[in-house]
């Protein structure tokens, strides 16, 4: 497995992704790894029209998309809509270098840490996971903005 | 908005939301909140700008409650102007052609690109 990204962003495939890491990452192919977009029709057949021409494209739960990821030759993009999800990817097996949170919006009882991430305490003890498995943790939305380190926002106190 | 209702006259049935800083369920509760007020058999036209977008994810569910219905992306004037001009003449289908070949004439450069046609659909 070549992976060239492992992005956690609550939109999963959308305008950043598409316009912008696709062009700045270049994958072969992209794995987007959600249980809810796996099982809906119309959401798989949005991506697929959304994805640039002779870019592959898989849509599959969790366990599924660790697999897909394990073995593809391609230079891979995989993209997680939470932490949790990441979290269950890389207990499936998935090793990236650092892991990029492009985007997690406020919502009810979410906790502000940049203005482009906000997390629950579900969201913050999935995250501190990650940085004690020893994962780079970086918050980034687009390429050309300056990625942010996580780790001290993450462990941080309240 | 404004420059389709000075270009048709007039702008009703046509409402207006941003996705930002929104996530793609906040901006979904956004687009049902707009809707509410709306009967079940009456389609709704949703024009998004991505086809990649989180818009797009946002509106697509609409699909499913409102038969009829149609999602378009890529959105430009005069897709809208088409929609005001036709909206009350039209059925739900002949509306979605109109609108789709006025978005599709109203691209074009000058001079002209003789081999800049669009590549559509990524390998799945």
């Amino acid at each position: 497995m070549s992976l060239v990204g492992f992005r956690i962003d609550d939109r999963l495939l959308h305008g950043q992704v598409v316009e912008n890491w696709i062009e700045s990452l270049r994958p072969e192919l992209v794995v987007v790894a959600s249980a809810k977009a796996a099982q809906d029709p119309l959401i798989r057949k949005l991506y697929a029209a959304a994805m640039p021409p002779g870019i592959g494209l898989e849509v599959a739960p969790i366990a599924g998309a660790a697999a897909i990821a394990s073995r593809a030759t391609e230079r891979v993009l995989l993209i997680v809509g939470s932490p949790a999800d990441a979290l269950a990817l890389i207990e499936a097996g998935v090793r990236p270098e650092a892991i990029t949170v492009g985007g997690l919006h406020h919502a009810g009882g979410k906790e502000r840490l940049l203005d482009f991430v906000y997390v629950d305490e579900r969201d913050r003890e999935a995250l501190q996971r990650l940085v004690a498995l020893g994962l780079k943790l970086i918050a980034q939305d687009v390429p050309r903005h300056r990625p942010h380190d996580l780790v001290p926002l993450v462990l941080g106190a309240r | 908005m404004r420059t389709a209702e000075l270009v048709v006259g007039h702008s009703e049935g046509l409402e207006a939301l941003s996705n930002s800083g929104l996530s793609t369920a906040a901006l979904a509760e956004q687009v049902d909140a707009l809707l509410a007020g709306e009967t079940a058999d009456r389609p709704v036209m949703l024009f998004v700008d991505l086809l990649g977008g989180s818009c797009a994810q946002a509106c697509i569910e609409q699909l499913t409650r409102r038969s009829g219905s149609r999602l378009f992306t890529g959105v430009n004037l005069p897709m809208i102007i088409a929609f005001l001009q036709y909206r009350d003449t039209m059925n739900a289908d002949e509306l979605a052609a109109g609108i789709l070949m006025r978005g599709h004439r109203g691209i074009a450069a000058f001079p002209e690109v003789p081999s800049a046609e669009p590549e559509r659909q990524g390998r799945t």
